[in-house]
């Protein structure tokens, strides 16, 4: 017990070494923590610290020094120290150092409220987690193999894999764009700075750390954009509300942290960030805000790209309804904007990503290669756009229908500040053009992966057409209506009821019922057990199918992303808009073929994992085959020499 | 302050939650509360058939038997306790393997489990 204690204090100074403290010393030094509130500078350090972090260690790395706990504290000890330099300078030279934290406080009824909506969020998630905590997604299995290689070599990973051709034998490697390297650096630093193991509750707590604060990232936006509005605070509670415990475990919320969707994840938490420096950067006119808002950015594109796509185009929309609304004025709009961005701090974030981008490391996915498949008409079903039912479904009723709503009120909604409003209809416009048109706009994207980043825009956007009916029924002149006020405000809240309702039974069906733990633990002692008989010349062949937790047993071996091969799902090998070889399909369905003989003979597979329950059958008949270990659910078969 | 005690409170909320989750993980991550065993050569690639059972389930008595082409040639009794391998050594002459299929069978009160060598 005493050892739990002490590796559970030692992983949260570790959080709060590396996901707290660099950000916060960063808003220090830019000055802005005066015009933050406490929680918006809580929220900011962790997005900013996840950034600087991974800056951080591509230093390290294209420095030639070994990644580990020395030069990790060493670089976060001189970056801090600079950012308190120039913390002391800026507060010397300083004038305006009147101006205390932010008003518009929370009542104590409200931040009572808050917290309570808080402790649901977390408590909901908690209880789904409980079931899942135990390392089986496959996911997150293929990331932590690469956190797992720059904590082993102590150098940042090559992303590439060998593969099996058509010609039946093992390929040179090839270089793999699915995998952002700001997905990795992050979880590599907390392995090697507090020792923990890679499987245990560790990659998903963190994950669930950063779905927690894109939640508080959403609340605190909501504050910016209705801050001028009446019941601006009711608004940004309804969106807290309506993005945490309601609808908390599907997609892309409590799953994405359990399925290890991690770059998703952190790109829900960097986008409402961006959004509200790029507001508060707009509204008052600040380039240091401006500054921080291209570095969050920069950090996204270093993370993940399919956020950054989507960021680019939220940005695109909010641009063009600006422009609709303020088109007289654009011009002269346009030079503001102009003497925001062309501000030293500003030009010094742009040199700064121009000296990454094309000197430090560049992201995988800026090839040509990777971004045609991107781009384009849709090449598949799956990449041509949702149903509105489907949409409807992954937004959650409530929140789609009030949304929708929203957008029309939105539309002639004055009194607004005109960058809140252009964001939010940007936001929510685009998200739902790309999910349903994605062939209006050239996309040729997973349209559900597109959609589940439509969530967190309809929450703060129902939140405001709820809190805007809600207003207009209370005040309106019970003369004019034809039905009684009372009645009207029961029918009201029967609709609040069912919205709730609706939110809770989605967390109760995403409820799991059964956990693949067991199988999982006996996949991983099989693992264990293979790691420690093969030699160099020795291949592995897994199946994805039926065992648990497959994509971890890669590891065990650290032989390469693709070690072992693996059958993947049967449903692959059909797709007849990809050429897959045929390989590792045959090795198990059918190992007395010819086919699977010349695979065999090419790959030099010598030893096979599997279910015995689906799988063994055809081997227990093949005498070249020996099966040389065997649990409830999972053997081990060797091709004798 | 009431955003000070937000933040509070979403740390003291979050660090309940972590301790939780780590505990409920440290438990399920634990084979020995899983009730199986396994089955296993020492050496899977050479001729030898030393083997290992590994026992993870609250039956400690396992019977084992070596049969060479479905006929039993030895046979024995184990305890092995909780979270406890004991490997059996199996001594066979190359010469009674040739052209056999060797058959590790090992049974617990619940279940039997095989393991092979084609020779």
């Amino acid at each position: 017990m005493l050892n739990f204690i002490s590796s559970q204090f030692i992983f949260f100074f570790t959080l709060a070494l590396v996901l707290f403290l660099p950000g916060f010393c960063l808003v220090l030094a830019t000055g802005l923590h005066r015009h933050f509130s406490s929680l918006e500078k809580f929220v900011l350090s962790f997005s900013l610290s996840i950034i600087i972090v991974d800056f951080i260690l591509l230093l390290i790395g294209k420095a030639g020094l070994n990644i580990n706990r020395l030069t990790i504290f060493s670089f976060l000890a001189i970056f801090i120290g600079l950012c308190f330099a120039s913390f002391y300078y800026g507060k010397r030279k300083a004038i305006d150092i009147s101006k205390s934290e932010t008003p518009n406080n929370f009542s104590q009824k409200s931040s009572l409220l808050v917290i309570i909506l808080i402790f649901l969020t977390i408590f909901i998630k908690t209880i789904y987690l409980k079931d899942v905590i135990f390392p089986t997604a496959t996911d997150m299995g293929h990331h932590m193999y690469w956190t797992n290689t720059i904590v082993t070599t102590g150098q940042l990973p090559k992303y590439e894999k060998v593969d099996i051709t058509s010609a039946d034998t093992i390929s040179s490697p090839a270089p793999i764009a699915d995998f952002i390297i700001g997905e990795h650096l992050i979880f590599a630093t907390i392995a090697i700075i507090s020792g923990v193991q890679f499987i245990s509750a560790f990659p998903i707590l963190v994950l669930f750390l950063v779905n927690i604060m894109s939640v508080l990232a959403i609340f605190i936006l909501s504050k910016e954009l209705f801050k001028d509005l009446k019941n601006s605070h009711l608004m940004s509670i309804l969106a807290l509300f309506l993005a945490g415990p309601l609808y908390a475990l599907a997609s892309p919320q409590a799953k994405f942290v359990s399925g290890g969707v991690i770059g998703n994840t952190i790109g829900n938490l960097l986008i409402p960030i961006a959004l509200l420096l790029y507001l508060k950067a707009f509204i008052e006119k600040k380039s240091a805000y401006f500054a921080l808002a291209v570095f969050i950015s920069l950090g996204m594109a270093y993370t993940h790209h399919l956020s950054t796509f989507v960021f680019i185009f939220i940005a695109f929309f909010s641009l063009l309804i600006f422009s609709a609304f303020h088109h007289k004025d654009i011009l002269r709009i346009s030079k503001e904007w102009m003497r925001i961005i062309l501000s030293p701090s500003v030009l010094a974030v742009f040199a700064l990503a121009i000296v990454f981008i094309f000197f430090i490391y560049t992201p995988t996915y800026l090839n040509s290669s990777a971004i045609d498949t991107a781009v384009g008409a849709p090449s598949k079903a799956s990449r041509a756009g949702l149903t509105l039912t489907q949409l409807k479904s992954t937004a959650g009723e409530a929140r789609f229908a009030l949304a929708a709503i929203a957008i029309i009120i939105l539309l002639f909604a004055k009194k607004m500040n005109k960058y809140c409003r252009a964001f939010l209809l940007g936001w929510v416009v685009s998200l739902s053009m790309m999910s349903l048109r994605p062939d209006w706009l050239f996309l040729d994207i997973p349209s559900d992966r597109i959609a589940s980043y439509i969530v967190f825009p309809c929450a703060i956007a129902a939140a405001y057409a709820f809190v805007i009916i809600f207003e207009k029924i209370k005040t309106s002149n019970p003369e004019k209506n034809y039905l009684k006020q009372p009645f009207i405000l029961y029918s009201f809240f029967i609709l609040v009821i069912f919205f709730a309702v609706g939110g809770f039974y989605d967390n109760s069906t995403t409820l799991n019922t059964s956990s693949s733990t067991k199988r999982a633990l006996q996949t991983y002692a099989a693992s264990d057990y293979l790691s420690k008989k093969i030699t160099t010349t020795d291949i592995v062949l897994k199946d994805h199918n039926y065992l648990a937790g497959d994509s971890w047993v890669k590891l065990f071996f650290m032989r390469g992303y693709n070690f072992p091969f693996s059958r993947g799902y049967f449903k692959r090998y059909q797709d007849s808009t990809k050429n897959r070889e045929q390989c590792t399909n045959v090795m198990i369905s059918l190992p007395s073929s010819d086919e699977a003989q010349k695979c065999f003979a090419g790959t030099k597979v010598d030893f096979v994992m599997l279910n015995p329950n689906n799988d063994a059958a055809q081997f227990n008949r093949i005498s070249s085959f020996w099966q040389v270990y065997t649990g409830e659910d999972i053997a081990i078969f060797y091709k004798a020499k | 302050m009431n955003n000070k005690t937000i933040i509070f409170c979403t740390i003291f909320f979050l660090i309940i939650s972590f301790g939780f989750l780590s505990l409920t993980e440290k438990k399920a991550s634990d084979i020995n509360n899983q009730n199986i065993w396994m089955l296993y050569f020492d050496n899977p690639q050479s001729n030898l058939l030393d083997f290992k059972i590994e026992n993870h389930s609250t039956d400690t008595s396992f019977h084992w038997q070596v049969a060479t082409d479905k006929t039993i040639t030895k046979e024995g009794d184990v305890l092995i306790p909780l979270g406890e391998t004991k490997k059996i050594p199996i001594l066979i002459p190359d010469s009674d393997k040739l052209n056999k299929k060797i058959i590790i069978s090992v049974t617990n009160e619940k279940k039997t489990k095989e393991i092979y060598k084609n020779f």
